[in-house]
């Protein structure tokens, strides 16, 4: 065991801080992010206490150290790191991200789990180098496990004690323009000997900085959305467990492959505060919650759906096999708006919008809905347009339709439209091998279609309308022809917006008051290539 | 004539990260396949040859040292270079893949240079 001394304690906090910032720096060069963290605290504290510095949901990543430190201790991120840092490995739309930082529920932690974990294997192997570069008495770190949930519940699954103290060092972290979120390394002070409360005190920041209070963001950062930590999560929120097979844990049994394995034994039932304990396999968690869709019945997203089921609740998936249109604007017990509307084929979304149209006439005129249809379009319109070349691959225009969380790319060279290219149209060309459920019986052929150029397959002529046209026209024009989108163009022959089934049901909803919407229903591809 | 890829991982996530990674640094596979475990990727071999495999360390069922043992005694891999990819960065481990029979070693985090940089030998 180390002895700990003040020189002892700072010589390990001088190593978490370059090795946090050897994280930020990895990460930055892996996924093009802008990856910055400064420490804000460090010192002793009580486990009781950690509660209040992390209210919401947590990943905790188990490290079994050897040589310096020498035992197990904890890396976390809390609800924003979880979400921001999964949401960029996986490329998920930055709505979806923003939106799972503030309100994410356990259901949204599970679908990125995969994610989650490498996440930790990348924190672990940036601390790992910067560890044994800068440290001779450093043997070996291995994370062992990743805890997804509210851990201060479920102390022993985190390997901390109630009654126990840790010498805790908080850092801030910000992503890219995300809002800053924290993360934090706990050390049990027995990793640091009897007296690592003196050793502590001296490693803290030499500028006094305040103590990171849960709710408080530092006042010179525009954050788009409020502290992550600003709100409790219900009662009700569960907790998951993923028992990763370390090095020195037996495998699993072999299965031949490991799609095609028996699903994993079912839980029992379990109670609503009981973590859910699942054992790591191989393609445990397929892909993250944009593919669930496509998950072959026997994936752990079945899994995950049968837990749900359990726990008394719907699970969104659910809802994806038979998609139901939300009568007279509300939505099925169970289904979230969001799910409601993301998961709407274009057909489906146009047989509303016609049912809209065919309901204006009896529509009570205080409704709000007829003077809507008054509307202008270019009141309506979205104006985050997004351009590709027409020579542009589809794999490059998924991704753009990925990043921008748009269903719709229109294709063009200095702005002067030429196609306009959808969803339906990205899926109709690309193989369906290369769905993470065929996966392996992909082929070459099948990876080829990602480089056909867009100008093959996107539609054309693009039929427009112009910017004081009224939605009830828009919606007349869209029935008539068959379209889905138009862009906004106007007198000028310049693109100003465009206007989607979405955003049309959207306004529906809105007007007709009865449901309260916030972020934005995913229109990417379900794919992720 | 075109080179061919295996990633074997068993996290389909780094699956993902490692394919568009590879994509990044500018190296051209005509063929890439992925595998989630030791055994689905023997499996694979065995059907066919592929230039060039990068394997994870750390996979239950069968670890990336044990395919590479395996895979050095297939005739369809006398030619196939392989490259461990891996958060574990001791030495002595290091070692012991290179023994074992791997071609390379890259340690995550990684970044596109740096696949660059270990792959491009190998392809040449």
């Amino acid at each position: 065991m180390a002895v700990a001394t003040a020189d002892h304690i700072s010589r390990v906090t001088e190593l978490c801080d370059e090795a946090f910032e050897a994280f930020c720096t990895d990460v930055s060069s892996m996924f093009g992010a802008d990856l910055q963290c400064r420490r804000e605290h460090a010192g002793i504290e009580a486990v009781t206490e950690l509660r209040r510095r992390f209210k919401k949901l947590a990943a905790v990543h188990l490290v079994q150290a050897t040589g310096l430190l020498d035992g197990t201790f904890q890396l976390l991120f809390d609800q924003g790191g979880l979400f921001v840092l999964s949401g960029v490995v996986v490329m998920l739309p930055e709505t979806r991200i923003l939106e799972q930082v503030k309100n994410g529920h356990i259901d949204d932690a599970e679908n990125l789990t995969d994610a989650a974990r490498e996440v930790g294997n990348l924190l672990v192997g940036s601390w790992d180098r910067v560890f044994r570069e800068d440290c001779r008495e450093h043997e070996h770190f291995v994370k062992t496990s990743t805890y997804i949930g509210k851990p201060w519940d479920h102390l022993d699954e985190v390997a901390l004690s109630a009654d126990g103290d840790v010498w805790l060092a908080v850092y801030e972290m910000t992503v890219d323009s995300y809002p800053s979120f924290h993360c934090a390394v706990l050390l049990p002070k027995a990793l640091l000997g009897n007296d690592a409360g003196a050793g502590a005190e001296t490693a803290k920041p030499e500028a006094a900085q305040p103590e990171p209070e849960p709710a408080a963001q530092p006042a010179a950062k525009a954050q788009p959305a409020p502290p992550v930590e600003a709100e409790e999560q219900p009662a009700d929120q569960h907790v998951a467990t993923e028992v990763e097979v370390s090095q020195e844990t037996p495998a699993q049994p072999p299965t031949a492959d490991p799609v095609e394995a028996a699903p994993p034994k079912p839980q029992e039932p379990q109670q609503e505060e009981e973590p859910v304990v699942t054992v790591d396999e191989p393609e445990m968690v397929e892909a993250p919650a944009i593919v669930s869709a496509e998950k072959p019945k026997d994936s752990v997203e079945s899994k995950v759906r049968e837990s749900a089921a359990v726990r008394g609740k719907t699970a969104p998936v659910e809802s994806l096999a038979a998609p139901v249109a939300p009568p007279a604007g509300r939505r099925p017990s169970g289904v979230s708006l969001e799910d409601a509307i993301g998961i709407l084929s274009d057909e489906r979304a146009a047989a509303l919008i016609d049912q809209v149209f065919e309901e204006q006439a009896v529509c009570p005129p205080e409704s709000g809905i007829r003077d809507l249809l008054d509307v202008a379009a270019r009141d309506i319109m979205t104006k985050d347009v997004v351009w590709c070349d027409p020579d542009d691959a589809v794999r490059d225009v998924i991704t753009a339709m990925q990043q921008h969380n748009t269903g719709y790319v229109l294709v063009g060279r200095d702005e002067v439209l030429e196609g306009l290219v959808s969803n339906s149209n990205i899926l109709g060309a690309l193989s369906p091998y290369l769905r993470p459920t065929f996966a392996k019986w992909r082929r070459p052929e099948d990876d080829a279609t990602l480089g056909i150029k867009i100008k093959w397959i996107m539609t054309r002529p693009v039929r427009t309308i112009k910017p004081d046209v009224s939605l009830a026209s828009a919606i007349e024009n869209m029935r008539r022809y068959g379209g889905r989108c138009l862009p906004v163009m106007d007198k000028q022959g310049k693109i100003q917006g465009l206007i989607t089934v979405f955003d049309i049901l959207l306004r529906v909803l809105e007007a007709d008051g009865s449901s309260s919407w916030q972020g934005s229903p995913p229109q990417g591809p379900p794919l992720m290539i | 004539m075109g080179k061919s890829l295996l990633i074997v991982d068993n996290s389909a996530t780094m699956r993902k990260i490692i394919m568009r990674t590879v994509r990044m640094s500018g190296l051209d596979f005509d063929r890439t396949e992925e595998a989630g475990s030791g055994v689905e990727a023997l499996q694979k071999l065995q059907s066919g040859p592929v230039d060039v495999i990068l394997c994870d360390v750390n996979m239950p069922e069968m670890n990336g040292t044990e395919l590479v043992k395996k895979a050095r005694q297939l005739p369809s891999c006398s030619g196939t270079k392989i490259v461990m990819v891996s958060t574990e960065s001791a030495q002595d481990l290091i070692d012991q893949v290179m023994s074992d029979g791997a071609d390379g070693y890259i340690t995550k985090p990684f970044t596109p240079e740096k696949f660059q940089e270990k792959l491009t030998p190998l392809l040449n």
